[in-house]
């Protein structure tokens, strides 16, 4: 403040003193205007200055406020502020792919996915690590509103192979080949994640039970028996899921390691309010594919998803 | 703190230029040569000195990103390249009317240095200059102030708008405001020769150097805007009668109507107060472009800040400047006097003609602008006035003056006779290669105003060679032989422009299709084939580069960027050119086909000719330097004479200066 | 030549250019005059089909339509009507789904609009003005401290940076 006030009436007179200096060297009348146009000049710029000046408003450049940002306590900071140590991080080290892993979950959360994918790819480059790859697939389910695309399936696949017990990548795997029809395809790799994960892991429930869920719904025709009763007539879905029923048993008796079709099985069963047949086709499964634990673990979930006593056949 | 000083600077300067309307209004009527008059001066060097360190201050902001500035917060970001981050100072309102600012106390500094001959008509132009600097310093100060802060500072700007951040932005406003502001010393020139009943040739010999001057920077502005329109936008277009353009183009009509006349003025005292009249209403136009441009009543396809208010400001300096120019016309005209008698098919006669046609061009242009405005301010239905308008009603009238301007070089002054004047120019011999050019503008099946225009071009390219065939040699002064030189040049620039235009009006249709790689397109019998799409980042963007083989060989790079800090996408044209055209690609958006497979948008154009366009508007800005040139060694330098008329102290400033240094 | 006879052919040659220039404007401006319509007033009294009008209004977030053969499909809306635009050209850079458009063609036989060009542009406070007249005499859109933004919940925005990939 002190500083800014002589360095403004420094300004100010020198100012009035130049544009003086013509006048004072006449005599008379033109000696006096010359000292109120002085005059009017300083103050007048003062006053014009003050209309809506801010005198004590500290400039605020970026790089000493970064460095405050880097001596203050990270849990203090705003979301913005965060973003900004973040950038100002991978700003000063390019190769910090800590610190930009960071930045693109942060961007990837707050819907700047495009942002966020340049960066994880840039730390790819840096380092081709499984978890980059996950959160670069991920970001690009997010931002092509949970379509796994071609793209975000080559990441996954890359993050697969790096690491095979990382849960997500199988996972949107799995969910790209059951989107594509490949339903066996979906269940090794669903199944595979279910069984490396620990059994008291979060995920594992979580996969568990979304995997038998998609894979019990029917797969012909596409359409959702649960939609079809709506409105239709009672007998004609009857009709529809006997009919479901009868193919179904007759392609298991063929194939009776298709692991999808043993849930749907199922869950056609409980659509006829039969949970007795429900479970028999669960068990019947179980039997039929005594050495796969992950279908064991899909037919639990789905299982315990309709409430039934797991039993053997 | 460097903010605040910033803003203690342009409240100093905006408390100069009051100081120098008033000591330099009493130094003129103590005759220009007392202490008033000297203190007016010295206003002048104040404010142009607290202006531009002002600018400097603003320009270290942006450099430090100080974000506690509201301008540089929604102009700028961290990550913007520096030369953009400089740039950035004047692309947005308040740093270009900074700029705008500058530019005025530059010229009347300029004026008060190497203004007028006659002392009392310097100091009482100083003065006037000093009237229009304060009305925009004002408007500055109060409503645009660049140094307004914004507490607690945002931790990140918003980044200036992508399309702005091209080299050739960085030229173009400078360049442009330098034309629209220089048109300002015209007017006070003018304003003060009527005050002070000053003669009609005097007055003309005074205000033709800046008239020029401010001219040709405004061409070249002009033209910088639509050579960045026509690679930036990606559309291909390079002017689309959008009111931005209008705005800088009614100007320009009216200035080159002004250099025109003030010739007729100066040599032959023809119409004198039509020069005067052009001299105001040129710069009042000027002001009326700041208008359109930065308040936002019109749709535009180019971007500035808008705000109905700020609308309101400049239309406050538009009426004061308007009154007080037009009254002094009405009151003063009578003053100029008569000019020299002239046959109707004298040199003065075809500049008339000239003038009128460019004048009332202007006119029409002003029309097909302020319609859409005036219909919605009396609530009618709404309604916009698009290119075929002006292509309908301004571009015959144009077309009409650059078919008479050749021949008007080879006309007498004052007693006429258009007969010697066409045979010397061996007119009948010229037509040969215009039919020419006609023919093949029809066999390329070309529109009719096409025709016509390419007719015209080449009438104009023949016409000017012929100039200088004829002149150069007659012509024994250096500085006769620059005039020469300077007209002849910048009226094939018109030719050129006329041609280049007439081509690219009979181009090929654009063709828009997505295509997946390894697919091609044909246009204008090129085959373009998409090789492939790739990511290539910048620093502060993410692109897709799309490479495109040309006919198997060459391959052009059009991107598609996405700029985060401001949220926004662009395109970088893919351009190959060589003398028959250039052949123009810009890269769209992505989508899946059916099958799954990424197709790309691509916008293929062939447009041919089109750097006759950029390099007629060059030799226009050459021929009017030259032009200038040869004025200012001819007869008057104003510089010279300056400094010989004018006292000892009026110098005694800057020496004292240069001793204290 | 006299005084009086120059000031008789100035006065002519200025007056004979005046006329011509002003019998041009008047007929350019009648052929070239493009009318504004917002959705409701296509609603309520369509131009007829064939002639030349603009459009706008803000574009209905998830409306954009991209086919594979080039060009877009999108709606715009004042809130109480909407007019489908089928445009081949490519969009402008500053087209985003919730923000102001306006856009110049002509409808079709079956009301269907086709476009020629697209204006918009983005600035966090631009509505073409034409756009805010016609949003704002639907009650749709209102200033708010000089700060317009959409009373409705038309926030299509943050997807309108995927059109990059």
């Amino acid at each position: 403040m002190i500083i800014f006030t002589l360095v403004c009436m420094t300004i100010g007179a020198a100012a009035a003193i130049w544009l003086a200096r013509p006048l004072l060297q006449e005599s008379g009348a033109a000696r006096l205007i010359g000292i109120a146009a002085g005059a009017f000049l300083a103050l007048g710029a003062l006053g014009a200055y003050f209309v809506n000046g801010m005198p004590d408003a500290p400039g605020a450049p970026y790089q000493p406020r970064m460095e405050a940002l880097r001596a203050a306590d990270p849990e203090t900071l705003t979301p913005a502020e965060q973003e900004a140590w973040l950038r100002d991080a991978v700003r000063r080290d390019p190769r910090d792919i800590e610190a930009r892993r960071l930045l693109g979950r942060f961007l990837a959360a707050t819907q700047r996915e495009l942002e966020a994918i340049a960066h994880f790819e840039q730390a790819i480059r840096v380092s081709p690590q499984a978890r980059l790859f996950n959160d670069l697939g991920q970001t690009i389910v997010t931002l092509n509103e949970g379509v796994v695309t071609p793209e975000a399936q080559r990441a996954f696949t890359t993050a697969h192979a790096e690491d095979p017990a990382m849960p997500e990548p199988a996972f949107f795997l799995g969910a790209a080949a059951y989107e594509a029809g490949d339903r066996a395809a979906a269940a090794a790799f669903w199944g595979g994640i279910i069984t490396r994960l620990d059994e008291d892991d979060p995920y594992r429930e979580a996969i568990a039970s979304r995997a038998a869920d998609l894979l019990s719904r029917p797969s012909m025709g596409g359409a959702d028996p649960a939609a079809l009763t709506e409105g239709a007539e009672r007998p004609d879905v009857e009709a529809m899921i006997d009919g479901m029923i009868a193919r179904l048993e007759t392609r298991l008796e063929a194939d009776p390691a298709d692991i999808s079709g043993w849930l749907t099985l199922a869950r056609a069963r409980m659509m006829q309010d039969d949970p007795a047949g429900a479970a028999d086709a669960l068990a019947r499964g179980r039997a039929a594919l005594p050495g796969d634990p992950a279908a064991r673990a899909l037919i639990s979930a789905l299982g315990a998803a309709f409430g039934l006593e797991e039993t053997d056949a | 703190m460097i903010a605040e000083i910033g803003r203690f600077l342009i409240a100093l300067a905006l408390l100069a230029c009051v100081a120098q309307t008033f000591l330099s209004w009493r130094g003129a009527d103590q005759g220009g040569r007392s202490g008033a008059a000297r203190a007016g001066a010295a206003a002048a060097e104040i404010a142009v000195v607290a202006a531009g360190f002002a600018f400097l201050l603003l320009i270290i902001s942006f450099v430090r990103s100080d974000f506690s500035i509201a301008y540089v917060a929604t102009n700028s970001h961290v990550d913007k390249p520096l030369l953009y981050k400089i740039s950035g100072t004047w692309g947005g309102h308040e740093g270009s009317m900074l700029l705008w600012c500058w530019i005025l106390v530059l010229f009347g500094l300029g004026l008060a240095r190497i203004g007028p001959r006659d002392p009392a008509l310097r100091a009482r132009a100083v003065s006037f200059q000093g009237l229009l600097s304060s009305l925009f310093f004002a408007f500055l100060a109060f409503a645009s102030n660049p140094f307004e802060r914004i507490l607690p500072a945002p931790i990140q700007g918003a980044d200036l708008n992508p399309i702005l951040q091209d080299p050739l932005l960085a030229i173009h406003p400078p360049m442009l405001y330098v034309g629209y502001v220089g048109l300002s010393a015209a007017f006070a020139i003018a304003a003060a020769g009527l005050m002070q009943k000053s003669g009609g040739r005097e007055l003309a010999a005074a205000l033709r150097p800046w008239a020029l001057g401010a001219w040709i920077s405004l061409t070249g502005g002009i033209a910088l805007g639509a050579w960045w329109a026509y690679y930036e936008l990606g559309w291909g277009g390079w002017w689309f009668w959008d009111p931005v353009e209008n705005a800088s183009f009614m100007p320009w009509l009216l200035g080159a109507a002004l250099v025109h006349s003030a010739i007729a003025t100066e040599k032959r005292g023809a119409f004198p107060g039509w020069t005067v009249f052009l001299a105001l209403i040129a710069y009042i136009l000027s002001i009326l472009g700041a208008f359109l441009v930065r308040s936002g009543v019109l749709t535009s396809v180019h971007a500035f800040a808008l705000d109905p208010e700020r609308g309101m400001w400049i239309l406050g300096m538009l009426g004061v400047s308007a009154v007080a120019g037009f009254a002094l016309f009405a009151l003063r005209a009578g003053s100029l006097g008569e000019g020299d008698g002239f046959e109707p098919t004298s040199r003065e006669a075809f500049i008339g003609v000239n003038n009128l046609l460019l004048a009332v061009t202007a006119g029409v242009v002003l029309i097909g602008t302020l319609y859409p405005l005036f219909v919605d301010l009396m609530g009618w239905p709404m309604i916009s006035v698009g290119p075929p308008y002006f292509d309908a009603s301004a571009t015959p009238l144009l077309i009409v003056a650059a078919a008479l301007m050749p021949v008007a070089a080879f006309l007498p002054w004052a007693n006429g006779g258009a007969k010697p004047g066409l045979k010397q120019m061996r007119a009948a011999f010229l037509l040969v290669p215009v039919a020419g050019a006609i023919i093949a503008f029809i066999a390329f099946g070309a529109p009719v105003l096409a025709v016509v225009a390419g007719g015209v071009g080449a009438w104009a390219l023949c016409g000017a060679a012929m100039d200088v065939g004829v002149h150069w040699r007659a012509a024994k002064a250096r500085a006769a032989r620059f005039s020469v030189m300077g007209r002849a040049l910048a009226h094939a620039g018109v030719g050129f422009i006329a041609l280049g235009a007439a081509a690219d009006a009979s181009r090929p249709p654009d063709i828009n299709r997505a295509l997946a790689p390894g697919e091609s397109l044909v246009i204008a019998g090129h085959t373009l084939t998409l090789e492939g799409v790739r990511r290539a980042d910048g620093q502060n963007y993410m692109a897709d580069r799309a490479t495109i083989r040309v006919d198997g060989r060459a391959a052009v790079s059009p991107e598609r960027r996405y700029y985060p800090g401001a949220d926004q996408t662009t395109r970088e044209v893919g351009l190959r050119s060589d003398w028959r055209g250039d052949l123009y690609v810009s890269v769209g958006e992505a989508r899946l086909r059916e099958d799954g497979e990424m197709v790309y948008e691509l916008r293929a154009a062939y447009h041919p000719l089109v750097w006759m366009l950029g390099f007629g508007a060059f030799l226009v800005v050459a021929g009017g330097g030259l032009a200038l040139t040869g004025r200012l060694m001819s007869g008057a330098p104003a510089r010279v004479r300056g400094r010989s008329d004018a006292p000892a102290e009026a110098a005694a400033p800057s020496e004292a200066a240069e001793a204290r240094a | 030549m006299t005084k009086a006879r120059r000031r008789l052919w100035i006065t002519a040659a200025a007056g004979a250019v005046l006329i011509i220039a002003a019998a041009l404007a008047v007929t350019a401006m009648r052929d070239a005059m493009v009318f504004f319509y917002s959705p409701a007033m296509v609603a309520e009294n369509p131009p007829p089909p064939g002639q030349r009008v603009r459009v706008g209004g803000l574009v209905v977030a998830g409306s954009v339509e991209r086919p594979a053969s080039g060009g877009a499909n999108f709606t715009v809306t004042d809130g109480s009507a909407e007019i489908r635009i089928l445009y081949a050209g490519a969009l402008p850079d500053l087209f985003r789904e919730g923000q102001g458009i306006v856009a110049e063609g002509a409808f079709d036989e079956e009301f269907r609009f086709t476009a020629s060009t697209v204006l918009a542009k983005h600035d966090e406070t631009y509505m073409p003005p034409e756009v805010a007249r016609a949003l704002r005499e639907s009650g749709y859109w209102q200033e708010e401290g000089g700060d317009p933004t959409p009373v409705s919940s038309l926030d299509g925005a943050d997807a309108a940076g995927s059109s990059a990939r």
